[in-house]
């Protein structure tokens, strides 16, 4: 019989190995051409306070040498369990350990000024921050551009707080250190590396 | 889904953990072009030297839908290349291609393709050495900062070196770039005659290094500038012949020797574009066709 203090996990991946893959390959080509929009390759049934798209990824690339930090809004015990259960993640009180940072896009984004940007000589050893949101759009908002546009492209989520790009902004300006953003939502994925400049 | 029923290995033969490690240095790696990324780069059944960083590389990208051509100096069928080749046959049961076209992943050994790649195409580079300033100065720590600073006079000097010693700019393979105007990258040891096809490429190129555990990558459509003066620009080589096989003069050709009496002729590196040449009609002067027809001539 289940006790009180049990929750009930909904499963991961179908298959851990294919859908890792499939879901890496979309991470990977967002980051390669950033603003653009993916649709997510696996519907998986996330726990309460993460979505698909945030899921997939830390599915994909979490596990033991990954801490996590889940910002409050995030923070649920289903999601704790969640990540546990399935990747094995590590579950952070203090951000500034987190590889991965999680938060909705309706959130004060200045937590992210507490997350690690690396060091000039390992600018690697930076934290990649996760926005959930409802819907991305592409073709409106800012134009970027950088390595990996053939030509500028306009991007933007909705409910984003109007300080966000000026914090992708003061963060591109630290290349090569700096974080790397996610943009997920139930359906589809974005990605602006570092590298992106932001016209706002 | 997949038709892949070996139950011998993994699919891709790596371990997840160890694919998902590979997978976040290879998203670093993109994020911040020509950085190379330290990995924990794996023992693979193959010694060192044969691309064990490519392979590791190409196991962590490829799915099962990809179709994955393998080349060793252009070609597609020398021992390198084809054991590669057979290795992710074995272990992902995916479609390989000769054709470039054709090829959704394509892993290399210092050469580009001839055929132009394109959007949604993937290049994995197996390198031997990643660091562009190791010969200058050995020191990792030393190395590393001046990436940091970006303090690259070092290797302008060397180039500069060249040129008072030979009157031009000596290196022809591995000829260092600079990437989307940040950091010094060595492009692994192909021909610099390649170097031009990495600039704004519209393909993804990856970079992996199996023994000195480096990853780094070139995103699609990013600029990338062979070092040079502006005296002594930047230049490919030129051969003063076609290829004796398929008459092309805009490729990068090998010098095969034929006899022990000077007899040598020029061929295309790539031997799936010399190849594609020859049955769309084109010849060179050694070209079956054109040695029959000589003879006759000549009887």
């Amino acid at each position: 019989m289940m006790t009180s203090d049990t929750v009930p996990l909904p499963g991961g991946f179908e298959n851990n190995v294919l859908d890792a893959t499939a879901c890496f390959r979309v991470v990977l080509d967002a980051m390669a051409r950033p603003a653009k929009i993916h649709s997510l390759p696996v519907s998986t049934s996330p726990p309460r306070g993460l979505n698909v798209g945030t899921v997939a990824v830390l599915l994909t690339l979490g596990d033991m040498d990954t801490p996590v930090w889940l910002a409050s809004e995030c923070d649920t015990a289903e999601a704790r369990a969640y990540l546990r259960f399935h990747a094995g993640c590590p579950i952070l009180e203090d951000p500034r350990q987190a590889v991965f940072a999680v938060m909705s896009i309706e959130r004060d984004l200045s937590i992210t000024e507490q997350l690690s940007l690396g060091s000039a000589e390992y600018p690697d050893r930076s934290a990649t921050v996760i926005l959930e949101s409802e819907r991305l759009i592409e073709g409106e908002g800012p134009l970027f551009s950088g390595p990996g546009f053939d030509a500028p492209r306009r991007f933007c989520v909705e409910e984003q707080p109007a300080s966000l790009w000026s914090y992708v902004s003061a963060n591109q300006a630290l290349f090569p250190r700096g974080l790397d953003w996610i943009f997920t939502s139930d359906s589809q994925l974005a990605a602006l590396p570092r590298s992106t400049k932001v016209e706002v | 889904m997949s038709n892949f029923e070996n139950t011998a290995y993994n699919f891709a033969y790596l371990d997840e953990q160890t694919k998902r490690m590979i997978r976040r240095a290879l998203l670093k790696a993109v994020a911040i072009p020509g950085y190379q990324v330290p990995f924990a780069s794996r023992e693979m059944p193959m010694p060192y030297g044969w691309g064990t960083g490519g392979i590791q590389v190409t196991a962590a990208v490829i799915g099962p839908e990809d179709v994955l051509k393998v080349i060793d100096q252009g070609s597609d069928d020398t021992t390198n290349a084809v054991s590669i080749r057979n290795f992710f046959q074995k272990t992902t049961n995916v479609e390989t291609t000769e054709e470039t076209a054709k090829a959704s992943l394509i892993q290399t050994r210092h050469r580009i393709p001839e055929t132009p790649l394109t959007d949604g195409q993937i290049l994995v580079y197996q390198v031997p050495i990643p660091e562009p300033l190791r010969f200058l100065e050995p020191r990792e720590t030393e190395t590393r900062k001046m990436h940091a600073l970006e303090e690259y006079g070092l290797m302008h000097v060397k180039l500069y070196e060249d040129i008072s010693r030979h009157g031009d700019i000596a290196t022809t393979y591995a000829y260092p770039v600079n990437v989307a105007g940040r950091y010094v990258m060595d492009p692994s040891p192909t021909p610099k005659f390649d170097n031009p096809k990495m600039n704004n490429m519209p393909a993804l190129q990856l970079f992996g290094a199996g023994r000195e555990k480096r990853i780094y990558a070139i995103p699609p459509y990013t600029e990338v500038v062979s070092l040079d003066f502006e005296d002594y620009p930047f230049t490919i080589q030129k051969w003063e012949e076609p290829c004796a096989l398929c008459g092309e003069t805009e490729s990068f050709l090998d010098e095969v020797i034929l006899d022990d009496a000077g007899g040598r002729m020029f061929v295309c590196s790539d031997s799936h574009y010399c190849k594609s040449r020859q049955e769309q009609g084109h010849s060179g002067s050694q070209s079956p066709d054109a040695e029959k027809a000589s003879r006759e001539v000549a009887e």
